[in-house]
């Protein structure tokens, strides 16, 4: 992968990774910066993504490991953030409907929202989302079936008003 | 009810929550990394060359045998091996390393033994993972030793190596920052290409005021080679000083690294100087607890007094095993039970097997706590673990099928309170397979006992005997429930005799 390939990977999927991790972990910020730092990691590792079946799949399983990894250093979460690129950034301000999803999502098991994001908000299929996880097919299906059946009531609690219509998909 | 799937829809297309960074920033980033990398290697180079030149150095001058022994006794003689050259304000020393007492060996490979010890970090890498020495981290004194199975005994080919890093740093808040950064680097592993996560686990107790082991795995060069890399790096610190244990061998399958979290913790008594708590143990689930002063084995539920698990044949029966990987006492546990306080544990697992698969699991715990208080309180965090099910140590989630009810009149031991809930979490054959678990949490006075009995079956239960529950089993036997009581009132009565 040379530099041109890696810019347009990089402009190509910066933002959907982005989104796709903060999801999962629920932090804007957090997500950025473990995205950024999976990116620089993948650019390290120039010579090995040319032969990854799947780069953006490599960038969000490594952005989210770091994510998970900070998770559980939550404690030292006001430590320096010098192992990410450039310095922390202002994020803009989320649509409320996507910080009430995010904050449903955040309820769930982790098994169950990692495998929501990944199907339909990643729009990998089954089997690829089960190939990401380590997983069986039939775990990952009745991880959606519970996680949406778990979502749809927390998104029902939710205040009047905040729910986006929209069409089935 | 809103629908979920339409506002994911949504948030796939918008794709909030990032403002766009130049990917010049992020290639200036990776660049780093390589160069960091790239210097790690030349150092290690360079410092083999020191050691080749060493001994003729020394035998040139008469200290021969000093010159070419890998382990001196004291650490009075720091090199130019490592950072530690530069350590005179460090008391760490070579004492501070684990000896082969504080390792534990897992089942079937032959115990530790001491192959080499250096001052500094060694003359070759001495975890995959890790692209930063401890003393580009700025350590002010490191030391390492390796450790091999014991050569000759059956299975030592097999084994892999072990080695210990102890560092130390200005401060108890620089040892912690850095045991962050490499714990960090552990779970990413930028030294290694395609390593995959493939487990943690926490190391607490005692003196530890930080820890966790980290398992990736990765594929080895050699395409013959039927098994991958495993490297599981215990990191902890403690006080000012920082210990990097690191694992590597090849498996076939992810084994959880138990042993090395038992050996991590008694590491670290060893590297802050004091005395590692009691004979290495083979029980993960004792990591950082205090010794089971005041329990012992009258304290847990006779194995021959099971009652069978009648729908299956079994030739063992009901058989004492140690889980591998560990598992929780109850299926729900939202951390190992060490996270109670407890001043002492006993526990003991048993497993029923037909000819293809266990079907059957027993587990129970006996903690002692210091006073009723604590162990009051411990009593409510577990029934908060039954009710929630975080389930954070099994790896799979369970459905809570029934939230705690008082059960405490039905055990003839009378404890003080008792709660049984039951939960359901899929087999391991993907298929309609379920295993069925009643918990059960006693207290009395300083002592809690817990039980975790699991039966496989699904999609229905096993049969209760109900004939207007649409599960019920005609040809199976309806021994479930008696089964079930009489399993949690032998643990509780076993687990309290010695306090009524």
């Amino acid at each position: 992968m040379d530099e041109d390939e890696f810019d347009v990977f990089y402009n190509a999927s910066y933002r959907r990774v982005c989104a796709q991790v903060y999801a999962m972990i629920g932090d804007s910020d957090e997500a950025a910066e473990c995205v950024q730092e999976a990116f620089a990691r993948a650019w390290a590792h120039r010579r090995k993504m040319s032969s990854v079946d799947y780069p953006e799949a490599w960038v969000r399983t490594t952005a989210y490991r770091l994510a998970v990894g900070r998770w559980r250093r939550k404690k030292y979460a006001g430590r320096a953030t010098d192992r990410a690129v450039g310095v922390r950034t202002e994020m803009p301000a989320v649509d409320e409907t996507h910080v009430a999803l995010v904050d449903a999502l955040k309820k769930l098991p982790e098994a169950q929202r990692q495998a929501i994001v990944l199907h339909h908000i990643a729009d990998l299929p089954v089997h690829q989302v089960a190939a990401e996880v380590g997983v069986p097919t039939g775990t990952i299906k009745a991880r959606l079936s519970r996680g949406r059946t778990a979502l749809a009531a927390l998104l029902a609690d939710e205040a009047p008003g905040t729910a986006l219509e929209g069409g089935v998909r | 009810m809103s629908d979920p799937i339409s506002r994911l829809d949504q948030f796939r297309a918008d794709a909030p929550g990032a403002p766009m960074s130049s990917a010049a920033e992020a290639r200036s980033r990776g660049d780093q990394i390589r160069r960091r990398r790239r210097a790690v290697v030349t150092a290690g180079v360079a410092a083999m060359a020191a050691v080749v030149a060493g001994p003729v150095i020394f035998l040139s001058t008469g200290l021969g045998d000093t010159g070419i022994d890998p382990a001196p006794a004291t650490s009075d003689s720091v090199t130019a091996s490592g950072p530690s050259a530069s350590a005179s304000a460090s008391d760490l020393s070579r004492t501070n390393l684990p000896t082969e007492d504080d390792l534990v060996a897992d089942d079937p490979y032959p115990a530790w033994v001491q192959e080499q010890t250096y001052d500094g970090d060694g003359t070759d890498t001495y975890n995959d993972c890790l692209t930063e020495s401890l003393g580009d981290a700025g350590a002010q004194a490191t030391f390492r030793r390796d450790f091999v199975a014991k050569p000759g005994e059956e299975y030592a080919d097999a084994a892999g190596t072990l080695n210990a890093v102890v560092a130390e740093f200005s401060s108890a808040e620089e040892a912690e920052k850095v045991s962050v950064d490499l714990s960090d680097a552990a779970i990413s592993c930028p030294g290694v290409d395609g390593a995959e996560l493939a487990g943690t686990l926490p190391v607490e107790g005692g003196v530890v005021s930080s820890g966790s082991i980290d398992v990736v795995t990765y594929q080895p060069d050699d395409p013959e080679m039927n098994a991958v890399w495993e490297t599981a790096t215990a990191v902890v610190a403690a006080e000012d000083r920082v210990l990097v244990m690191t694992r590597k061998r090849g498996v076939q399958d992810y084994v959880s690294p138990t042993t090395l979290q038992t050996s991590a913790v008694n590491a670290a008594y060893r590297m802050v100087g004091a005395t590692p708590p009691g004979e290495p143990s083979a029980d993960p689930t004792e990591t950082g607890s205090p010794a089971a002063d005041g329990l012992s084995a009258a304290n847990l539920i006779d194995g021959s007094t099971l009652p069978p698990l009648d729908r299956f044949e079994s030739a063992l029966g009901w058989n004492q095993y140690t889980p591998t990987p560990d598992v929780p006492t109850l299926a729900c546990q939202k951390e190992w039970l060490s996270s109670l306080g407890a001043s002492a544990k006993v526990a003991s697992d048993y497993r029923w097997d037909t000819d293809r698969a266990m079907v059957g699991q027993v587990h129970v715990a006996v903690l002692d706590f210091p006073d009723e208080n604590a162990a009051g309180a411990a009593y409510n965090e577990i029934m908060e673990w039954m009710e929630v099910c975080p389930a954070n140590e099994l790896g799979v989630d369970p459905t809570v099928t029934s939230l705690p009810t008082d059960v405490s009149d039905d055990l003839d031991a009378g404890p003080k309170r008792a709660a049984r809930s039951q939960a359901t979490y899929p087999g391991l054959d993907g298929g309609d397979s379920m295993w069925f678990e009643t918990e059960l949490v006693a207290e009395y006075e300083t002592r809690l006992v817990l039980v975790g009995y699991a039966e496989l079956a699904g999609p229905c239960p096993p049969s209760t005997g109900d004939k207007d529950d649409p599960c019920y089993q005609p040809d199976q036997p309806d021994s479930w429930p008696d089964r079930i009581l009489a399993i949690e009132k032998a643990a509780v009565t076993a687990g309290i005799s010695d306090l009524r």
